[in-house]
């Protein structure tokens, strides 16, 4: 196997297929989907947590997605109001979807599909003062 | 591909067993006297019921695998993984798109401070 040169893990249409799904899955609900696919140095969880903090203000409502190729580790992080929408149990499912795909040696459909599946999962928040919009 | 030189040894030979069960067919003229019986050559045999065959399992696989190839380099599950970290809708993204009126009402929602976070984990 050749080396994947950097920056080259995903081709373009498979970059745009995963673009197109976190669309979807942010029109679908009202969080923030972000996929970070890399390495997870050291402890892959604190890693990806500290991922999700350096969002910044929509960390919050934003639900973080790092894959780590090389050490077979995925990390689904859901912030403090993401959390809400979308359980632990639903993001158990996304992770399985995830994974049955990676094994396999599908990275970006693995990605796909784990969105649609958060993306249908997602609770979406009450909407409150309907009357008066 | 594993297969590649098995496979291609293989496609080489069959255009050579088709052209040698042509020529026995060609060689059969009509100015050869008396018919010969019915039955066919060895060759012929050969070549009607294992080159074509053979033949078009190779044209199907052929095709089968220009049509399927998948572009760029594939992940492999348990190979090292070189390429740079990538973010889809990462740090500095605007594609954030959340109205006022969504951050209104999510804004009653969040009130947890940051280290409650949830998720899941998983391996493969």
């Amino acid at each position: 196997m050749a080396l994947v040169p950097a920056g080259e893990a995903f081709t373009p249409r498979q970059r745009e297929s995963i673009d197109r799904a976190v669309r979807q899955a942010m029109q679908q609900t009202d969080l923030r989907f972000s996929v970070y696919v890399g390495a997870l140095e050291g402890d892959a969880r604190v890693r990806a947590e500290a991922l999700l903090a350096g969002l910044g203000d929509d960390a919050s409502r934003t639900v973080l997605i790092a894959v780590d190729p090389a050490a077979r580790a995925l990390e689904i992080v859901t912030g403090a109001l993401a959390k809400r929408l979308l359980d632990d149990y639903a993001c158990g499912l996304g992770a399985l979807a995830m994974t049955t795909q990676f094994a396999a040696g599908d990275l970006a459909g693995g990605i796909v599909s784990g969105l649609r599946t958060l993306g249908e999962h997602a609770r979406s928040p009450r909407i409150l003062h309907v009357e008066q919009g | 591909m594993r297969n590649a030189p098995r496979v291609g040894a293989l496609a080489a030979s069959l255009p050579l067993s088709v052209v040698l069960a042509g020529t026995a067919l060609a060689s059969g003229s009509p100015d050869d006297g008396p018919p010969r019986s019915n039955g066919l050559t060895t060759v012929e045999t050969l070549g009607l019921l294992i080159g074509i065959p053979v033949l078009i399992i190779v044209v199907i696989w052929l095709l089968v695998y220009a049509t399927n190839r998948p572009s760029g380099e594939r992940y492999r599950p348990g190979l090292s993984w070189w390429a740079a970290p990538e973010w889809f809708n990462g740090p500095g993204s605007v594609e954030s798109e959340s109205t006022d009126e969504q951050q209104e009402t999510t804004a009653e929602l969040a009130a947890a401070p940051i280290e409650e976070v949830g998720g899941a984990r998983a391996r493969w």
